[in-house]
């Protein structure tokens, strides 16, 4: 697939330390590229080089083959959601909406039909005349997402636009989102911190570290193949056992000697855990090994102090490398 | 049930003794009588206030250094607390603060001292503009109080969404900051008026023979005895700025 963004050799250092250290990589057009990390760990400050809000130290930012580097951030073709949404707190929605429009020198009889359809299509057609602190946290999001969308960028940054909501409104909004991102086949660059987030939105992950990727994937190849430790702990819950990896979900356990598979070990049970769906059972082993083991809810619960036996099938073990 | 009877009649005396001597001036302006027993109702002392040219002079003395001094310093002060937001330094803020609480009289004899020296090499007198001068100078630390107090709670993304979209520098700040501010910035000219057309001690030093103003003027009647136009003049003062803070904070609500 044809690249749209392209970031070689990124480099970029504060006064303290270096928080974007040779970064590459490439996001193909029309996809949902994430990235994801811890905070600090430099994906903000790659956003806003590309945004145009800081400029790199080394490094080329290239957008559907133009270089980007060195440009104000209005001559570039590519808008941001703002984790805090930054609307403008003196226009209504739709005056949020048409801002973008304006300063590209449309007429008003063209904005206008344009701010309609945003309005619909994002399901703001009755929030139109609200200034922002009459909209709830979502319409606001979506106002941000509509505002920045109706210029049509070629690239949509978007800075942890969901971290503001509520956990239930997370979970609609993210399909919605994504629903949003195939229609109109806009390229997304998304940061989040959220494992989850990335997961169930990207086509594409980069998992950063400290200013550094990590590995770049689709959402099954890092969760199921990733290629550092770091990349396996900051994806899902792991046990390392003899250094190699199990996530508690593919770990059974049972009070008798399991009778085929091919790891198995002994270990006295520390806590059970009731997390509705599931129960997380945490044991150790006779060194001293923690190892979690994920339960279904309706199983006999195990009791602390038990003796049980912990056991994997080796093609679940996480193929780590580094 | 005893205590809150207690508490209400403690905020009664704490309010009788903020507000009665306001009310007395008032009623006594009123008064046939040159003293302060009541006599009879009378406008006696609103017409020869009105009659008074001096009076008048100093009035519009008042009311232009205000003025002029207000637009000069709402200008210069919104600007300094938006560079000073924008490109934070405590020293520079911390110093501007400073006039704040300096004492009033150290500032005017600083600021005559300042112009006779710079006299010496510029053929120039103390006159209104010299008062006025002094004014933008003390007003400016009010206007900067109330405009970083708006800026602090400011959305730090603003100006970067307008840029983001498409604005350049000067249209982020005219189109996006300067709306967000304006509450901010029409508190503050409001302030900076009171205190120019309220400040005696600093506008005595620097005030020449053609630019007396209305405080000026109150004081040396005041200071020549018990005079009912005193009373009338206060009471017109207190009533204009009582109805300037009620239209601005509509103006704000709205």
């Amino acid at each position: 697939m044809e690249n749209a963004l392209a970031l070689t050799a990124l480099n970029k250092s504060f006064p303290s330390h270096k928080v974007v250290d040779g970064i590459s990589l490439n996001v193909p057009k029309g996809c949902f590229y994430s990235l994801l990390g811890p905070s600090g760990c430099g994906k903000t400050t790659i956003l806003r080089m590309i945004a145009g809000f800081a400029e790199p130290d080394s490094g080329e930012i290239n957008l559907n083959g133009k270089r980007l580097n060195g440009l104000r951030p209005y001559e570039r073709p590519v808008t941001t959601v703002f984790q805090s949404y930054a609307l403008f707190p003196h226009l209504t929605a739709a005056e949020n909406i048409a801002f973008g429009l304006e300063r590209r020198g449309e007429k008003p009889a063209e904005i206008a039909p344009k701010v309609k359809r945003m309005l619909e299509l994002v399901g703001l057609e009755h929030r139109a005349d609200r200034v922002p602190a009459n909209l709830s946290g979502g319409e606001k999001q979506r106002t941000a997402l509509a505002r920045a969308l109706v210029v049509e960028p070629e690239l949509l940054l978007l800075d942890e636009p969901l971290s503001a909501l509520d956990p239930a409104l997370r979970k609609r909004v993210r399909l919605e989102l994504k629903q949003l991102q195939k229609q109109l086949g806009i390229t997304f660059l998304f940061i989040t911190h959220d494992q989850e987030e990335a997961l169930s939105l990207s086509d594409q992950i980069a998992v950063m570290n400290k200013g550094k990727i990590e590995q770049i994937g689709t959402p099954q190849e890092i969760y199921l193949a990733p290629a550092t430790r770091f990349v396996a702990g900051f994806l899902g819950a792991v046990n390392w056992v003899d250094g190699i990896g199990i996530r508690p979900e593919s770990t059974r356990i049972s009070r008798q000697k399991p009778a085929e598979p091919t790891k198995s070990t002994t270990a006295k049970v520390v806590t059970s855990t009731f997390l509705g769906d599931c129960f997380h059972i945490e044991t150790t082993t006779e060194n001293g090994t923690a190892i979690t083991a994920q339960v279904a809810f309706n199983e006999e619960p195990f009791a602390p102090g038990e003796s049980v036996h912990v056991y994997w099938h080796a093609s679940d073990e996480l193929p780590v490398r580094g | 049930m005893k205590q809150s009877r207690f508490l209400g009649l403690f905020a009664a005396l704490v309010y009788a003794f903020l507000h009665v001597p306001l009310l007395l001036l008032c009623a006594f302006s009123f008064n046939s009588s040159k003293f302060t027993v009541w006599e009879g109702f009378s406008l006696e002392w609103y017409r020869q206030m009105f009659a008074d040219t001096q009076l008048a002079e100093a009035a519009w003395n008042s009311l232009v250094i205000a003025l002029a001094s207000t637009v000069l310093s709402t200008i210069i002060g919104t600007l300094c607390a938006y560079g000073l937001w924008k490109r934070g330094s405590k020293w520079l803020s911390g110093s501007l603060y400073l006039s704040l609480v300096t004492p009033e009289i150290v500032t005017g004899i600083s600021m005559l001292a300042f112009f006779q020296w710079v006299f010496r090499y510029w053929q120039v007198q103390l006159g209104m503009h010299t008062v006025i001068l002094a004014h933008v100078a003390f007003s400016i630390a009010y206007v900067l109080l109330v405009v970083m107090a708006r800026l602090r709670t400011a959305e730090p993304a603003l100006e970067e969404a307008a840029l983001d979209l498409g604005a350049n520098e000067w249209q982020a700040f005219k189109l996006v900051t300067l709306p967000m501010l304006k509450p901010g910035i029409a508190a503050a000219a409001l302030l900076a008026f009171t205190v120019s057309f309220d400040d005696y001690v600093i506008t005595a030093m620097v005030a020449g023979v053609d630019s007396e103003t209305l405080p000026m003027v109150l004081y040396a009647m005041a200071r020549r005895g018990a005079n009912p136009v005193v009373s009338a003049i206060s009471t017109v003062i207190f009533l204009g700025f009582g109805a300037l803070i009620l239209i601005s904070d509509r103006m704000q609500k709205a």
